[in-house]
């Protein structure tokens, strides 16, 4: 413990010795939110939030097709995220597609009954979407999904010989899009948030250089003859580099709350997260070191990390990426944020912010058994 | 026995670092490292600190295997290595307090030692600026601070005078002398001849990752070097030459033996010759002589010998 409170007490020692790059890169990211902010404010609810305009056409010889459909449009759920519209023919809503007027048009052929009734209930609606990468492709999959997950589960029901009840086929996993419609979402709140994360990700490259000057060079072969265990180094360090991430982060929440008038919502929660967050990023950049043992490599990845990471937690452009966003811990810290700050989704917020511990100790055991197994 | 390492062998790719060195050294013994540059000196400190993992070989510190040590027998070592091993943007002060609390050291006896070890190298005055705003030479002497600070029994120091004045290099000297005094094992590298030869009991001579010789400083320099000249002073260099001619004339020993440097008489004893001997014959000449004496061969021709290259440079 003593040895753990003395890595700690010369971390936050060195910090402080070298505290004009955090401060300079906070000033830096306090200017980026304001940019960011300012130009996207006119297009963000439309482009981000909007429905999405969705085509529909059933060529089913039987009736299964229109039913298919009558259900869909019905479903209050989805009214909410998009608006449905039945086209003429399927050149026309190909052609509609292309023009970019829908996001998608969900087709349903001739045979449609018949393989539902041949296959045991399997039939294919074909979605022929022309920005697949878009938020509204995005939006279309989730609703198809969503009402085939639910029309599947009425038909097991009914198996079952049980009667439906009515508004089951709204038991839907659609609830995330509904973040689009409670909150008032701006693009300031949005890329303050975004730019909070990427900030505290630079955390990474604090931790790594943090542990970088003990493992390599002169330094090392000291550090590694002390009577010590690396885990006490790493756990002091980390609590004393996340106490410094976490006074940049305040202090970015204190400059965009005055400055740009960011509302930050319960900040001791808002904290908090920031608090777990960058106690992530300094144990992803001590990893990287302890793990590699060389601060190029360490860079590079840290670099990819901080770029990749930002990116598909919506960072730079606010969107999804069809479920490759759930590999990026801003994701997570993100939606955690929103949770406090628009105060709706507080459970969101403490499973998050359990991720993101789990996903510490987890880097700093691999980080702890790696440098162990090292020796030149 | 302190250190006891048995056949060490560490190859970097195609480089014989270290070739097969074995080495006992026991407690209380300063022990001078030699050897020309890659003669793989600070390879076989690092092999014997276990900082560095032997292709071949064992190494045994305070009775345990160097590759496992515990933390006591960690308190008990002290490292100076070659390089500066500090923090920088760190005050001196807090760079030993650091070390010092690393090694177990609290309150008062943290307070007492890591000013013992400021004081030591003359750094008190300046402990409480930035280690990056030090001379070269204040550098280094912080280095040994921080490497002693816990008062190890077992002090390896390598090269800790390199690029230093000869003010800073005294004291360093004079620190090591007073460790040693204090009953701790010193193993100490190092360019300089007379360093070794002002501080060591001991010396070992590396060269090409060999070790070429060991033993007692006298000792190793007697064993290698054949070469005994005494030396005859007289009053001007007429007697001098005159004194050559009757040590020629009585056939005490061959004209390409002996040798006129100014008013001295250089004379080059055969392997099989006795110096008591010689002078006794010289004295019963009746020459005109100011002083006889005996030039005794220095580390630096030893070192010559052995590996057929001046130390420094
Ligand atoms: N980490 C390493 N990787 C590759 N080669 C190395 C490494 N360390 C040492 N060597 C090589 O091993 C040989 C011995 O090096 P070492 O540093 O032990 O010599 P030294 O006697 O301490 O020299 P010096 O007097 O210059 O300090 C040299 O040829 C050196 O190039
Ligand atoms: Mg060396």
């Amino acid at each position: 413990m003593r040895i753990l409170l003395t890595h700690f007490r010369f971390a936050l020692l060195k910090a402080w010795a070298e505290k004009r790059t955090p401060l300079m890169r906070l000033g830096l990211f306090v200017g980026i939110t304001f940019v960011l902010g300012t130009a996207f404010s006119s297009s963000f609810q439309q482009e981000d939030f909007g429905k999405a305009a969705v085509g529909y056409l059933s060529e089913d010889a039987g009736t299964g097709g229109d039913a298919y459909f009558q259900q869909l449009t019905a479903t209050p759920a989805f009214a909410g995220v998009a608006t449905f519209e039945d086209v003429a023919s399927f050149d026309e809503g190909r052609r509609r597609v292309a023009d970019g007027e829908l996001a998608a048009l969900l087709h349903v052929t001739a045979d449609y009954s018949a393989d539902l009734a041949a296959g045991g209930g399997h039939a294919t609606v074909h979605v022929y979407g022309e920005k697949y990468s878009g938020v509204d492709a995005i939006i279309v999959r989730a609703v198809v999904d969503g009402f085939n997950y639910g029309a599947n589960t009425a038909r097991a029901v009914d198996a079952l010989g049980e009667t439906l009840p009515d508004g089951a086929l709204t038991g839907t996993a659609l609830d995330v899009e509904t973040v689009g419609q409670t909150r008032e979402m701006t693009a300031l709140t949005y890329y303050a948030v975004g730019m909070l994360l990427f900030l505290l990700l630079f955390g990474a490259e604090f931790g790594s250089f943090g542990v970088s000057e003990e493992h390599l060079g002169a330094l090392a072969s000291r550090t590694r003859l002390a009577p010590q265990r690396t885990w006490q180094m790493f756990t002091g360090k980390l609590a004393a580099f996340s106490l410094v991430t976490l006074a940049q982060g305040g202090l970015y929440v204190l400059i965009t709350g005055v400055l740009l008038d960011v509302r930050w919502g319960d900040i001791p929660v808002v904290m908090l997260v920031v608090f777990s967050f960058g106690a992530l990023a300094i144990a992803l950049g001590m990893t990287l070191m302890l793990a590699t043992g060389d601060m190029k490599k360490t860079t590079g990845l840290i670099q990819v990390c901080l770029i990749g990471f930002t990116f598909l937690g919506g960072g730079f452009i606010a969107t999804g990426f069809g479920g490759a966003e759930q590999i990026s811990p801003n994701t997570y810290a993100r939606d955690a944020l929103f949770g406090a700050i628009f105060g709706d989704q507080l459970a969101t917020t403490w499973r998050n912010v359990g991720v993101l511990w789990a996903v510490v100790a987890v880097l700093g055991v691999v980080g702890v058994l790696m440098s162990r197994r090292k020796t030149a | 026995m302190i250190i006891e390492a048995e056949d060490l062998r560490k190859s970097f790719k195609a480089t014989k670092a270290v070739a097969g060195v074995s080495l006992a050294i026991g407690e209380g013994e300063t022990v001078g490292l030699l050897g020309p540059n890659g003669a793989g000196k600070s390879t076989t400190l690092n092999l014997l600190l276990g900082l560095v993992t032997a292709d071949t070989g064992q190494v045994r510190i305070l009775g345990e295997d160097t590759r496992r040590l515990s933390d006591e027998a960690r308190r008990a070592i002290g490292f100076v290595p070659q390089e500066y091993a500090f923090f920088p943007e760190l005050s001196g002060l807090a760079n030993v307090t650091y070390w010092a609390r690393l090694y177990g050291l609290r309150r008062r006896a943290l307070d007492t030692a890591v000013r013992d070890a400021l004081e030591f190298t003359g750094l008190w005055d300046r402990r409480k600026d930035a280690a990056k705003t030090y001379s070269g030479g204040m550098q280094r002497r912080l280095n040994i601070s921080c490497g002693i600070v816990h008062n190890p029994k077992l002090l390896i120091m390598d090269e800790p005078t390199v690029g230093v004045d000869p003010q800073s290099r005294n004291h360093i000297l004079d620190s090591v002398r007073t460790l040693s005094a204090g009953g701790a094992t010193i193993v100490y590298t190092s360019h300089y001849m007379e360093e070794i030869q002002a501080l060591c009991d001991r010396v070992v001579i590396m060269d090409g990752g060999k070790v070429v010789a060991d033993g007692a400083l006298e000792k190793v320099i007697r064993d290698n070097t054949d070469e005994r000249v005494v030396l005859l002073e007289t009053p001007s260099p007429e007697a001098a030459r005159d004194a050559t001619d009757q040590i020629l004339r009585h056939g005490l020993l061959a004209a390409a033996e002996t040798d006129v440097e100014g008013s001295t008489v250089v004379l080059r004893l055969p392997p099989d010759a006795d110096f008591n001997d010689l002078a006794a014959r010289v004295l019963a000449l009746g020459l005109t002589l100011e002083s006889i004496g005996e030039r005794r061969p220095s580390l630096e021709t030893v070192f010559l010998t052995l590996t057929g290259k001046k130390l420094r440079d």
